[in-house]
């Protein structure tokens, strides 16, 4: 089951949409759609962009909404044989100096006899950037963010989305 | 054949999109049984799919018998709630001409089905599917996905998300 990548403007908008039309219009635009229909139980919200100075570190916010009913792992899932959440970073010639990913909360739901280790409605993941002493052009920062969703009585493939933070100039 | 596809498909499209309008939502048990009620059945498609060993099943090693064919990932957890009863089927229904075929749709393979399948020690086929292998069923939009074929062929419930034992145990025996 191979996940469909959408990049983060596509993905904004669906979610717009879906807010907009309600999720009357939504059920009846999705039914034909295909397999995965594009739905996301997490999205990348829209965020500022970033400034750089040459030699010194910048650190980015990426925040990341997750539908209501639903869980994604965390980074450090309590079981091996679940998908943690993972953003990466294409960010040459920056180096990635740290990611922080925020503090999980820990729930225990029907299907589960263990506790799992998840994040749920909107969460903030923070990498500091360290930029070269030498001035380069880069445009944007380019990243992936992947993660695997699950309600109380279903799972979501593993889904792999592309980041893209802007660079003010 | 499209339409009757897509009449035993939108009920699970429906199910992962009233989750996301709502709270967490249930399974679509209900309106896939309203489906089989007004006669709304489809015929099993064709498939090919191999077990660990390279056995290859396919549609005719299951005609005339009752199937329960539930598509499943390692990383699911609601679907490993779902392992246990099916050995429970098996083991009741196998002389009575019934057979769960387990489908995995990791992208990984056997690499991290063959682990989990070594632990549950299934006593029905564990068989490899893909993207390809989901959309012959009229598209997977989340796990676990099962559906009850009766003796001819047809597919008469699909359920998307975890149902109960009781309800499994409850359409099987009607079609047995």
């Amino acid at each position: 089951m191979k996940a469909r990548s959408r990049n983060c403007c596509d993905f904004t908008g669906l979610a717009e949409k879906l807010t907009a039309w309600g999720c009357g219009l939504s059920l009846i635009a999705a039914s034909g759609l295909g397999q995965f229909i594009g739905f996301s139980a997490a999205f990348i919200e829209p965020g500022p962009s970033v400034t750089l100075t040459p030699g010194a570190t910048v650190d980015v916010p990426i925040s990341v909404r997750i539908r209501k009913g639903y869980h994604i792992n965390s980074n450090r899932p309590l079981e091996d044989y679940l998908i943690p959440t993972k953003l990466s970073w294409n960010a040459a010639p920056l180096v990635v100096a740290s990611i922080d990913y925020p503090q999980a909360e820990e729930i225990r739901p029907s299907f589960s006899a263990k506790s799992l280790s998840v994040y749920s409605s909107r969460i903030v993941i923070r990498t500091r950037f360290q930029a070269p002493a030498a001035e380069n052009d880069l445009s944007e920062l380019k990243g992936k963010f992947r993660f695997q969703a699950c309600n109380d009585k279903s799972c979501l493939p593993p889904k792999t989305i592309d980041v893209s933070v802007p660079v003010r100039r | 054949m499209l339409n009757r596809l897509l009449r035993l498909t939108l009920p699970a499209t429906f199910v992962v999109l009233a989750t996301a309008c709502g709270p967490s939502g249930g399974g679509s048990s209900e309106a896939a049984l309203e489906a089989a009620a007004a006669g709304e059945t489809i015929p099993l498609p064709d498939f090919s799919l191999k077990d660990m060993n390279g056995k290859e099943f396919t549609k005719s090693d299951v005609e005339g018998r009752v199937v329960l064919l539930n598509f499943w990932a390692t990383w699911c957890g609601p679907c490993k709630i779902e392992m246990p009863w099916f050995i429970d089927f098996q083991r009741k229904y196998k002389d009575r001409g019934f057979t769960v075929l387990a489908v995995s749709l990791d992208e990984d393979g056997w690499e991290v089905v063959r682990p989990f399948t070594a632990e549950l020690k299934p006593n029905f086929p564990i068989l490899l599917g893909d993207d390809v292998t989901a959309e012959e069923f009229g598209g997977v939009v989340a796990l676990p996905t099962s559906f009850i074929i009766d003796k001819k062929g047809e597919i008469v419930t699909r359920h998307t998300g975890l149902v109960s034992k009781k309800e499994y145990e409850s359409e099987i025996e009607k079609l047995l």
